[in-house]
């Protein structure tokens, strides 16, 4: 059964899931579109404005990766604050 | 700017590929974290992105063999290096635009200058999808849109018909551009392209028809009026700047009926060179064109010519006497192919307001003869049950009775040559066609059109217009009689008339309004209906009618006379305390004698110059007259008398 979101196994679940999303990120192949669409394979207005847009898509996706780990590093950081809470209310 | 577009096929189909995988990878990533919210909406843009421009994109450039221009590999070793130059990865569109298409002009453009740097493939040129929407013209791209549209083959797509518009309306800007773009395109290219624009507006147009839509989505056809007007801009440009070598008439005979007929359309040719096009491209229409053989009428050359004539200042007229030149002046009654179109140009383009004399007196008579011949070979119900030619016989005749009837000479308007026999098949026609009567009857401005002259200039021209106006009576009195229209009918067709044209012939009466209120409703209906009562057997028929011929002469003698008395003592010509002029005694025996005898010993009584008198006279003897004269002619020709 999984751990409530909220608790601190929650947090941490919900972290590492975000990490393996950001990997899956790194590794996607849009990051490496712009180097097939460069003048070597087509020329012209067209071709220009997709190099522009893939090289685009690679920043936002590479964007996307470090969000959503600096999102994973916060909810670990609330998971061990909230760790460290529960003994004191004990 | 450039238009085209340069690619290696292999490495774009890897491009493809990839892409393809890579959207799948983008749709395949989930979260339902609420703190991924933002990512996973940019992820799914992406995706989105892919499938729905790129991919498709791809796929309709490597799919599309007829955008292709050339697959061969570059002879230009210059352009292999300038291309070599060109930053890669850039990002860049201008920075890759700089040598991209670099030639010497236009005669490359069909040459070898647009070759592309190959190693194990060789690269192939297109049109860039993005060129039609957000590029600005060059000399170039419009030499290779010339190449691109003479290499072209088949059929024009939908996005082809939206690129070509938008790249058409950037070469007809400039005269560099059209010399570019008409020295790049061969005259077959040229003709093909405007022969498939036809034929595929032809096609959406029935299939819009077929679907009930009819002209309700005229956008479906948009983009092809549009390329065919700037074609037409660049034929016109191309014309004046001496590139472009043949005529309209030649390009016009080299192309497809209907596709010749857009192109016309766009032209905005002069009245004459569009009726001269217009003959030539209808008579070719039946026998090279399934279009006009089709049910939808409206989808044919002549449809299309015939509309835009009708746009165009002088077109009916004309249209009218350039079918007469070509010998083909049943081209609009026996077989029209828009009937509606076809009566309104004969109308329009047959007044005497629109045609020179000298034109009159050809055009009528062959339409006339034209009309006469089909109404014999074609006896109701014809082939067209519902063309009504009786009608439009008497609707072209109309205005011209006075030259088709009339005397042939001692009048203003010299007879045509129509000899007895054609004028006699006419008057029977009448006979047997109670239509034609009826719109002489009931369509009398056509008659006052004939009456472009006014009176007041001088006595002479004021006593030959009373002449022609009364001969005009007396034909149309001796028609309705042979139609045996009820008398009380004739008698209001010719008052009704007689008012017309007297308005039209611009009476120099101040006092014509009150006059035509107190004489015209009152005195002269009352007189006319006096004199209309019905008749008991065909020999007190003839003579009734003709007591109500003369009755009503009389009656419209004695309008004229007081209208001018008015005039006159307004003028000052005649003293304001003189009597009124005498009325006509309906009832008498000999009306139109008594009439004259009263109204000389009114003038005898009445204090005014010689002048005055001989006018007043003058203008009440040659109305009654000649009358009898005209009317007697017309029933010469009855063979039963």
């Amino acid at each position: 059964m999984p751990a409530a979101p909220d608790t601190p196994d929650g947090l941490r679940s919900r972290a590492a899931a975000l990490r393996k999303v950001a990997l899956v990120l790194d590794a996607a192949r849009i990051r490496s579109l712009y180097q097939r669409s460069g003048v070597d394979v087509w020329v012209g207005p067209t071709p220009s404005r997709c190099l522009d847009e893939m090289l685009t898509h690679r920043n936002s996706v590479a964007r996307a990766a470090d969000d959503l780990r600096r999102v994973a590093k916060r909810l670990d950081e609330q998971a061990n604050q909230a760790s460290a809470a529960i003994p004191k209310a004990i | 700017m450039d238009i085209s577009m340069g690619y290696d096929a292999s490495l774009l189909e890897a491009l493809l590929q990839a892409m393809e995988q890579a959207h799948d990878e983008l749709s395949a990533i989930k979260s339902s974290d609420p703190a991924a919210i933002g990512e996973m909406i940019k992820v799914r843009s992406i995706a989105k992105r892919l499938n729905e421009h790129w991919l498709p994109l791809l796929h309709r450039v490597l799919g599309c063999e007829a955008m292709t221009l050339y697959t061969s590999p570059p002879p230009d070793t210059t352009l292999f290096d300038q291309f070599l130059k060109l930053p890669k990865h850039s990002g860049c569109a201008s920075s890759q635009s700089n040598g991209f298409l670099t030639g010497s002009g236009a005669a490359g453009a069909a040459g070898s200058w647009f070759t592309w740097p190959t190693s194990a493939h060789p690269w192939r040129s297109t049109i860039d999808p993005l060129a039609a929407s957000d590029s600005a013209m060059t000399v170039d791209a419009a030499a290779f849109l010339g190449a691109w549209v003479t290499d072209h083959d088949g059929q024009y797509t939908e996005a082809d018909l939206a690129f070509l518009q938008a790249q058409l309306a950037r070469v007809e800007t400039s005269s560099e551009f059209v010399t570019a773009f008409l020295a790049a395109i061969s005259s077959s290219a040229f003709v093909d392209l405007v022969n498939e624009l036809g034929t595929t507006q032809a096609e959406i147009r029935l299939g819009d028809l077929a679907n009930g839509y009819g002209e309700q989505h005229p956008e479906n056809h948009a983009s092809i009026d549009h390329a065919v007007q700037h074609i037409a801009t660049i034929i016109v440009t191309g014309q004046h700047e001496g590139v472009f070598t043949m005529t309209t008439a030649e390009l016009s005979e080299r192309l497809d009926p209907y596709p010749a007929a857009l192109l016309v359309q766009q032209m905005h040719l002069d009245a004459d060179e569009l009726g001269a096009l217009s003959v030539a491209i209808i008579r070719r229409e039946p026998v090279e064109s399934s279009y006009a053989m089709s049910f939808e009428r409206s989808v044919s050359a002549a449809a299309v010519l015939m509309a835009t004539i009708l746009a165009t200042v002088d077109g009916p007229s004309r249209y009218v006497v350039a079918l007469v030149a070509a010998d083909l002046p049943g081209q609009l009654i026996t077989d029209p192919i828009n009937r509606e179109l076809s009566d309104r140009i004969l109308f329009e383009g047959t007044r005497p307001d629109v045609l020179s004399a000298g034109e009159q007196s050809i055009v009528i008579p062959m339409l006339v003869d034209s009309m006469t011949q089909f109404i014999a070979w074609n006896p109701r119900p014809n082939p067209d049950p519902d063309r009504d030619v009786p009608s439009l016989l008497a609707m072209v005749m109309a205005p011209y009775l006075l030259q088709i009837f009339g005397p042939g000479s001692g009048t203003t308007r010299p007879g045509f040559d129509i000899d007895v026999d054609g004028r006699s098949l006419i008057l029977n026609l009448i006979d047997q066609n109670p239509a034609m009567a009826n719109y002489l009857a009931a369509e009398r401005d056509q008659f006052a059109l004939s009456f472009d002259e006014h009176l007041g200039h001088d006595f002479e021209s004021d006593r030959q217009l009373f002449g022609d106006l009364a001969l005009l009576l007396g034909i149309l009195d001796g028609i309705y009689e042979r139609a045996e229209l009820a008398s009380g009918d004739r008698a209001r067709a010719q008052l009704a008339l007689f008012w017309s044209v007297a308005a039209m012939a611009g009476l120099p009466l101040p006092t014509v309004g009150k006059l035509g209120a107190r004489v015209g409703a009152t005195g002269a209906q009352a007189l006319m209906e006096g004199a209309g009562v019905g008749p008991a057997s065909p020999h007190e028929a003839r003579q009734k009618v003709t007591g109500d011929t003369d009755a009503r002469s009389a009656v419209m003698a004695s309008v004229i006379v007081n209208a001018t008395f008015d005039a006159f003592v307004a003028q000052g010509r005649i003293p304001a305390a003189s009597p009124r002029p005498p009325e006509p005694d309906t009832g008498a025996d000999r009306v139109g004698l008594d009439y004259v005898g009263a109204l000389s010993a009114w003038i005898s009584e009445i204090e005014v110059d010689a002048e005055t008198a001989a006018w007043l006279l003058v203008a009440t003897t040659t109305f009654l007259s000649p009358h009898e004269a005209a009317k007697d002619s017309i029933s010469s020709y009855d063979d039963d008398d």
